[in-house]
Order: C-alpha cells, then sequence, then structure tokens
C-alpha cells in the first residue's frame, strides 16, 4: 500500500494544479496523501456517464455517448452551440457537420474501417512458425547425429566386448574371468 | 438415467426396475411439457415488445430530461440484443431536438444503423422509411446525406503515435 501511494504522488507531482479535476478524500489509512484525479479532458464539460463515470472520450460502437464532448469550447463552437438551439433547418451542412466532429471523433464508420493490422498479425505468426520448424529440425537433427557414431551399434560392440576378453581385462574377478579360453566360450 | 452391469440379487433388481419405470414416465412427462410449452427461446411475445417500446418511448418522452438520462438510455439499448424500433428511435431524436444536441441525434440514427447487424439490407430501409417523417420536421439528415454511411476522414491509431 505504501508503495502504491507513493507512486501515486509521484505521478500526481508531474501534473500542475490546474488538471485536477477532483480530490477524493477517501483514504486506506489516516497519513495516505488523498487521491487526486486527473483531468484528462481539461476545458470540456461533463455530459454524461461514458464509460466508467471518469471523464474521459473513446471511440465504441457498443457505448456510443462518451462522458465529454471531443473537442474544446472555441467561441466558433460556442456560437455553433447556440445556432444549434434554433431551427434545424437553417443550419448548412457544414455547419452540422463541424457540429457532429466537435462532440464526437470518428463516426461508425469510421471506427469500424479496416485496419489493416491482421497483416502484421499473420506476419508475426508465420515467423513465430518458422521459428519452431527450425527448432524442430535442430533437435531432429541433434538426436540422428547420437546414433551416427559407431560406438553405438550392435556389431561395434561386439566387437569391442570381443578385444576385451583378448586383452585379458580384469582376469580376477571381472569380465575375461567369466571366459573360457579353452573353449572359447562363456564359463 | 443410471444403469450398472453389476450383478444384484432378486430383490434389488426388481427395485430397480421400478425405479427405471419411475424414471421413465417422470422422462415422458417432462418430453410432453417441453412439447408444450410457451416459454421457449423462439416463442415471441408481442405482449412483451408492447411493453418494452413502450418503457423506451415513455423514457425519452419526459419532460425534463438530462442529457445525462439520454444517454444512459442510449447505452441502455445498445445492450439489449434487438433492433430498436422506429418509435424508440422517433422518441429519442425529439429528446435530442429538446436538449439542442444535433450529434447526438446522428450518433442515434447511427447506433440504428449500427444494431441491424447483417442484416442491414432487410431492416434499416423499413427503419428509415418510419422515420423519415420526424427527420424532416426536425430537420435531420441521413447519415447517407451527411456521408457517415462510408469513413470520411482517417485517423491515425492511437497505439501506431508513440
Amino acid at each position: 500500500m505504501t508503495l502504491l501511494t507513493s507512486v501515486t504522488v509521484r505521478f500526481t507531482r508531474l501534473f500542475p494544479k490546474e488538471f485536477a479535476s477532483s480530490v477524493n478524500l477517501i483514504r486506506f489509512y489516516s497519513d495516505d496523501p488523498p487521491y487526486i484525479r486527473i483531468d484528462r479532458c481539461p476545458g470540456r464539460e461533463q455530459i454524461g456517464f461514458g464509460f466508467s463515470g471518469e471523464k474521459d472520450y473513446y471511440d465504441r460502437t457498443d457505448l456510443p455517448c462518451p462522458a465529454v464532448r471531443y473537442k474544446k469550447e472555441t467561441p466558433e463552437i460556442k456560437a455553433l452551440h447556440e445556432k444549434e438551439k434554433g431551427d434545424w433547418h437553417k443550419l448548412t451542412l457544414e455547419e452540422k457537420k463541424k457540429l457532429y466532429r466537435s462532440s464526437f471523433r470518428l463516426t461508425f464508420a469510421e471506427i469500424e474501417a479496416p485496419t489493416g493490422r491482421y497483416k502484421s498479425y499473420f506476419g508475426w505468426a508465420m515467423v513465430w512458425y518458422a521459428v519452431a520448424l527450425w527448432l524442430y529440425m535442430l533437435f531432429y537433427w541433434c538426436k540422428n547425429r547420437g546414433l551416427t557414431r559407431p560406438s553405438l551399434y550392435y556389431e561395434n560392440r561386439q566387437a569391442q566386448l570381443q578385444r576385451l576378453i583378448a586383452m585379458k581385462y580384469e582376469p580376477v574377478h571381472g569380465l575375461s574371468s567369466k571366459w573360457d579360453y579353452e573353449k572359447d566360450d562363456w564359463k | 438415467m443410471v444403469t450398472s452391469n453389476r450383478k444384484c440379487s432378486n430383490t434389488v433388481e426388481k427395485t430397480n426396475e421400478k425405479a427405471k419405470d419411475e424414471a421413465r414416465k417422470a422422462l415422458y412427462e417432462v418430453t410432453s411439457v417441453i412439447g408444450r410449452q410457451e416459454y421457449s427461446i423462439s416463442y415471441h411475445d408481442p405482449k412483451y415488445d408492447e411493453e418494452y417500446i413502450k418503457r423506451f418511448v415513455d423514457f425519452f418522452n419526459r419532460k425534463h430530461i438530462d442529457s445525462w438520462e439520454i444517454r444512459r438510455a442510449i447505452h441502455d439499448l445498445v445492450d439489449h440484443d434487438s433492433i430498436p424500433d422506429p418509435e424508440i428511435v422517433c422518441a429519442c431524436l425529439r429528446a435530442c431536438r429538446r436538449l439542442n444536441d444535433y450529434a447526438l441525434a446522428i450518433r442515434v440514427l447511427e447506433v440504428t444503423k449500427n444494431k441491424c447487424g447483417n442484416k442491414v439490407k432487410e431492416y434499416y430501409p423499413y427503419i428509415l422509411q418510419e422515420i423519415k417523417p420526424t427527420l424532416d420536421e426536425l430537420g435531420l439528415e441521413t447519415i447517407e446525406e451527411l456521408g457517415y454511411d462510408k469513413p470520411e476522414l482517417a485517423v491515425v491509431d492511437v497505439d501506431d503515435i508513440h
């Protein structure tokens, strides 16, 4: 908790006081600093609940009404809003479009327009497939390389044994003690 | 139904058969009930529709509707798995007129088109035809007349800026 609060304090110190929209006085401990909510949309009036009650703008088709208007209230837009209070027949098409764009950043058609992101996703997927295939080939090669060693084949191991017997390897208790040299067979 | 291949005594077998009979009867009743039931998923109650439409229309027709309330109601409308009825759309547009919010009215039209989903060609012309009088009355354009049915501006994605 102390770490969290210290992070928030540092974070809030980065911003000047004007950006703090509200100060939440509810604290976990009495000596915690107050949680300062940063106004990310300065100069805009909150006109709705929006996504989570925060004063925030976003473009989403499933929640079409964000909490604030997109553009700041400049004198030009204020004049337009005044004109909007009258008859809408008298507004020109340009003014209507400006009104829309002052409230919203994107239309639904623009939100849902294809971005072409899928190409990069496909490309990266293929890259990792390639990496996996190369790794598979590497391991396959390592595995088969072990079997190419001559000392792993049955005949060669038999020859090794024969040579050990011919050298009389461990004649008292070991290998050669169990070999009968007169019969040329195991005892 | 639970069946077991384990051998058991005569009496147990008899009781088992009884239980099986009962279970069969119960199953039969259940299936017959399902066959006659009135409230299935595919069953459509016109009464419910009327109530649903009336609830929204009444809400939008309130005299002192607030910009917060209308947005909340639109979000509520979007949450439902249904295409908004022309009556609801008209009431909502009138509420927008009372609140002097042209942009929100256009957004409502966009929402109705978006809610048609894959069946835009089937339902959207009908809705347009129904709401056309109110559009003319309030001085609203359809989204096709504004040119918002196709992307107008291209914006850099937020994730690509930095």
